[in-house]
């Protein structure tokens, strides 16, 4: 008898930016990253519920995120932010339709695994 | 409020002191009286002088060790206006050589800029050899 398994196990990284996100915290915050992406992590939540201020730089850590994950067959899915000044700031440079959102990082997690249920059931995007 | 006030800042050009710019700008602004949306105005004044001091940080100054960013707060009474003026020493920039981003793609540089400019009323640079001036302007 032959048996075939496949295991299916798909790693997300949840990241917390709490308080400014900007040109002095985005350094630091581009070094995890890498680390991440070294470890082949290719499917982040960027969890800005918390983010009281993010800057241009803040948002060149996220566009530079999503274009490598994107190239690692990755995601990156990002919770909106409380603070409606920081929401505004994403629909202004329409963040809001460049990246998919979710309200919860539970709902962000759940759209990576029906991402993954769909891709084993054979269906593409 | 009836009458004009100004405060001058003189700021080492690094990021780590943005942050008290920030401070002094929501300060200055609890001061003006009644505004419509204040916490709104307020993210968006800091946010543009933010982006613009930035700017200076990364590219007036991106050939020296040390530098200054002098600035003028104004609250003015007659028109109602907060004005941030920016002086720096470093480097010429030109504003018009920088693209729009491109808002459906994404991208990792241009958005500074177009925040200033939609979040201002005015933007106005003035490059000089030996002290750049931006002026930023927002309607109370």
């Amino acid at each position: 008898m032959d048996i075939s398994i496949t295991d299916y196990r798909v790693r997300i990284v949840v990241v917390n930016p709490q308080g400014r996100f900007d040109a002095f915290s985005a350094p630091a915050a581009r070094e995890q990253l890498d680390t991440l992406f070294g470890e082949g992590v290719v499917n982040f939540v960027i969890n800005l519920s918390e983010t009281l201020f993010m800057d241009s730089a803040g948002m060149a850590v996220l566009v530079s995120l999503l274009k490598r994950a994107r190239q690692g067959g990755g995601d990156v899915k990002l919770i909106w932010p409380e603070k409606e000044a920081v929401r505004r700031t994403l629909r202004l440079t329409r963040f809001d339709r460049v990246f998919e959102m979710a309200d919860t990082v539970e709902a962000a997690i759940e759209s990576f695994r029906i991402t993954v249920q769909n891709l084993k059931a054979g269906l593409t995007y | 409020m009836n009458e004009t006030d100004t405060i001058h800042l003189d700021l080492p050009a690094s990021h780590k002191y943005l942050n008290v710019l920030s401070g002094c700008i929501a300060e200055m602004l609890a001061r003006a009286g009644e505004l419509a949306q204040p916490d709104e105005l307020l993210y968006n004044v800091q946010l543009a002088v933010h982006e613009i001091c930035t700017n200076i940080v990364e590219h007036a100054y991106s050939h020296a060790n040390r530098g200054r960013i002098k600035i003028t707060l104004t609250l003015s009474a007659h028109p109602r206006q907060f004005i941030v003026d920016l002086y720096d020493t470093g480097r010429c920039f030109d504003p018009a050589g920088v693209p729009s981003p491109d808002l459906d793609e994404g991208q990792i540089h241009g958005y500074g800029l177009y925040l200033v400019q939609q979040l201002m009323d005015t933007v106005t640079y003035d490059p000089q050899s030996s002290n750049n001036r931006w002026q930023l302007v927002k309607n109370l």
